[in-house]
């Protein structure tokens, strides 16, 4: 594929890509969307959403059209790091008795963390090296992960006790944080008729890791105008309670604001989503789209939110329209 | 250059209202005059000045992108100068031509006018608050229209007085016309630097006292010259007479027709006064010549009406015109100011409790040459409204030069107790105030003119007042003292 084709075949392959899902995914359509800005753009996405909407089948529909290699880890509380990351194991050979690596489940380009909530902080430590660094550190041997790599976790919302709440630093590896409604009547009517009938659809490959690569890097060429990074930032500054000339909803409902890395994902899944509509260039129109995803779970509320019943959602919709204002 | 020429006319209008609101605190003199200058002025200017401005690329590429671009030319506009290869390359080229493309597109009718609507909207507004001032009363435009009124008025008066002078100065020798052209120009200089009436008044009663000097010199030389004719003539029974209007009378009655004949040639001889005076002397012959009882009679009349004619054309001097001139001018200024005859009533001690009402009548005395009046008044005011002394002025009374004549402030203050009629055997009485008052007698103010009205309007008001005999008397003794030392 030339640079031209990359570059100007970046939707179409995109539009492939959600329509192939659609094929076994009935509605979700803004999850499927932001789930392939994310996985494009090379970030880890957690989702989070009541039993029964099809986190773990979304991702695995994903895998088969990206023709990724998958492995799925249910979290519970037993669950070691070992059991994760993968062990030395003793083997017989021919020579005699040796270690031999064997490799966990966190091998695969698209690792499916279900309920990461259950595990042990220990066992959610394991998963920070991999999502950042895309690599395994066991008995002082770092294992590269294959590219591309991803790491897409799911929790209940449900479901709190017995749980392990994910620390900020591992919230922070997330890039988005994507919520999975529940489906509207039609959608749930074509899921029954897709699951339980007789439908026969199946999502296809449709494009490899390279492809998948070269996409990643189109993105990354994408130009962004001063003024839109700039909104950008300011909205990710606005988050900070504790900065001058903040937006008074930050200063009243917010503890702690997000990190440098949602600046890094809201420009990375901008970029692609430019591309997704016909552009080749940043608009704002993109960042307010991508913000709520990169945010959600890098901002903590105060105890006067919790108690007034402020939703996160109301704080990062106000962010939006005042930072607006100010542009 | 919409936006600009909106800004001009918003701008424009907000200056116009802000005049228009000084007005109200300042006389503005063509105030609508300007507006309807500076307005279009500031709008021309400002259009002017936005077609001449060139428009930043990068504002351009905002208003394109708000136009539903979607920052399309402001990223084009950042990327053009990037030298990129690869795919970076590809994805600045693509960028590019799709900013080209949705430019071409783009709908012009898009791009929202705002702050050129927000701008004309205030215009708008500014321009209907001008426009509703005029509903409200400004009694500052009238000063101006009356300012305005009064210096067309002054010019006029101006040129006429100039020409009357020169119709005079060609009956004078070149010393009086000298002075009477000095007088004239200074008047005319005075008119121009006078802010209201009064002060034309004033420099008008200084130009007559001025021009009374100047009259007397005339008709002492016409006296002269009438009367060196004379005797040259060898009429020296009538030049002997000239300053005797009835031995003058009694030596006309007997003139012969000879001497009538005489006189007619020395008039010829004469200009001016002295030629009017012969020519009046020598028409007293033309009358019945019988010796019968009512002959002569007559011919005592006529010589009597003669000899007044000539006496009086002599006295007149040559600056009829002038006077004229000058006279019709502080009619004018009297007429403009509403109250010619009102004394400076305003000025008075208050002890004398007098009031307004008895002012009226001294309007129709005018004939002793008090003259029309001057007053520092601009309003008329009501009967017993102005009760004396400062602080009690009536609405729209305005200070003017008169004022420190009658300050009732007094320098040197000696009192008197004065026990009246009605008090008398109560142990009341009323101190009045005695002494020499704060102003000055000197300088331009027309004393003398204003002092005969003043005592005459008081005298006659004190007499219609229900005063005790006391009081009268207090009040003549006070305008006595005061006439008196005014050396009339």
């Amino acid at each position: 594929m030339t640079n031209q084709d990359s570059v100007r075949g970046f939707a179409d392959q995109f539009e492939t890509l959600r329509n192939e899902i659609s094929k076994e995914m009935i509605g979700q359509q803004s999850v499927v969307e932001h789930l392939l800005f994310a996985v494009i753009a090379g970030g880890n996405v957690l989702l989070e959403g009541v039993p029964g909407l099809g986190k773990t089948h979304l991702v695995r529909v994903l895998s088969r059209v990206l023709d990724l290699p998958f492995s799925r880890i249910q979290f519970t509380p037993d669950l070691m790091p070992a059991d994760i990351t993968g062990t030395n194991i003793l083997v017989r050979t021919e020579t005699g008795n040796s270690f031999r690596f064997q490799e966990g489940p966190l091998f695969a380009s698209i690792v499916l963390a279900d309920e990461i909530n259950r595990a042990t902080p220990k066992t959610q430590a394991a998963l920070l090296e991999a999502m950042q660094e895309h690599s395994v550190t066991v008995a002082g041997e770092t294992r590269q992960l294959p590219e591309p790599y991803f790491v897409l976790a799911t929790q209940n919302p449900v479901e709190q006790e017995g749980t392990y709440p994910l620390p900020e630093a591992q919230l922070d590896r997330f890039m988005f944080k994507v919520l999975v409604p529940f489906p509207t009547l039609e959608e749930l009517s074509g899921i029954m008729n897709l699951t339980v009938g007789d439908s026969g659809k199946q999502a296809a490959r449709v494009m490899g890791a390279e492809d998948l690569l070269r996409m990643r890097e189109t993105a990354r060429q994408v130009p962004i105008a001063s003024s839109v990074q700039e909104y950008a930032l300011k909205l990710v500054l606005s988050t900070h309670p504790e900065q001058p000339e903040v937006p008074a909803v930050s200063r009243k409902y917010l503890r702690f604001g997000a990190s440098p890395r949602a600046a890094q994902s809201i420009l990375s899944t901008a970029r692609v989503r430019a591309l997704t509509q016909g552009r080749f260039n940043v608009s704002f129109e993109d960042i307010r789209c991508v913000a709520p995803a990169c945010l959600r779970h890098r901002l903590e509320l105060n105890f006067t939110a919790v108690t007034e019943g402020v939703t996160m959602e109301h704080v990062i919709d106000q962010l939006l329209e005042d930072n607006q204002n100010a542009h | 250059m919409l936006r600009c020429t909106a800004m001009g006319f918003a701008l424009g209008s907000a200056v116009s209202l802000a005049l228009v609101i000084v007005s109200f605190l300042t006389p503005v003199a063509d105030k609508w005059r300007m507006i309807g200058f500076f307005l279009p002025a500031a709008m021309i200017l400002c259009g002017a000045g936005g077609a001449m401005y060139r428009v930043r690329d990068r504002d351009a590429a905002r208003t394109a992108d708000a136009c539903g671009l979607q920052e399309r030319t402001v990223t084009a506009l950042e990327t053009l100068s990037a030298h990129d290869d690869g795919i970076a390359r590809e994805m600045r080229d693509a960028q590019l031509q799709d900013t080209c493309d949705a430019l071409e597109h783009l709908d012009l009718k898009k791009i929202r006018p705002g702050s050129v609507r927000l701008m004309l909207a205030a215009g708008l507004i500014t321009c209907g608050l001008c426009a509703a001032s005029l509903l409200i009363p400004n009694v500052r435009d009238q000063e101006a229209m009356h300012d305005r009124t009064l210096r067309e008025q002054l010019s006029q008066a101006s040129t006429e007085i100039d020409a009357a002078a020169k119709t005079d100065e060609s009956a004078m020798n070149e010393k009086e016309a000298a002075a009477l052209r000095r007088l004239t120009e200074e008047l005319k200089r005075e008119l121009v630097d006078s802010r209201d009436e009064v002060d034309a008044l004033v420099a008008v009663d200084r130009a007559e006292k001025r021009l009374e000097e100047i009259r007397q010199t005339t008709a002492a030389d016409a006296m002269q010259a009438l009367a060196n004719a004379l005797q040259a003539a060898g009429l020296d029974t009538l030049a002997g007479c000239l300053g005797d209007e009835q031995a003058l009378a009694e030596a006309l009655s007997g003139m012969d027709a000879e001497t009538a004949e005489m006189l007619e040639q020395v008039a010829e001889d004469l200009s001016g006064a002295a030629r009017e005076a012969a020519q009046a002397m020598a028409s007293s012959r033309q009358t019945d010549q019988s010796t019968s009882g009512n002959g002569q009679q007559n011919r005592m009349e006529d010589a009597q009406a003669a000899a007044s004619q000539a006496v009086r054309t002599l006295q007149s001097g040559s600056t009829g015109a002038t006077q004229q001139a000058l006279q019709q001018l502080k009619s004018a200024m009297n007429g403009t100011s509403g109250t010619p005859d009102q004394s400076g009533s305003s000025g008075q001690s208050g002890t004398s409790g007098q009031s307004g009402a008895g002012e009226q009548s001294g309007r129709n005395e005018q004939s002793s040459g008090a003259g029309t009046g001057s007053s520092n008044l601009e309003h008329q005011p009501t009967s017993g409204s102005n009760s004396g002394g400062k602080g009690n002025n009536p609405p729209g009374y305005r200070e003017g030069k008169y004022e420190t004549i009658y300050d009732p402030e007094r320098a040197e203050v000696l009192t008197r107790d004065e026990t009246t009629e009605q008090h008398a055997g109560e142990g009341d009485s009323v101190q009045v105030q005695i002494g020499e008052g704060k102003g000055t007698l000197e300088g331009d103010v027309p004393y003398g003119i204003v002092l005969r009205e003043y005592s005459d309007s008081q005298t006659r008001s004190a007499e219609r007042e229900n005063l005790t005999p006391e009081q009268r008397t207090w009040v003549a003794e006070y305008y006595r003292l005061l006439t008196e030392d005014n050396g009339q």
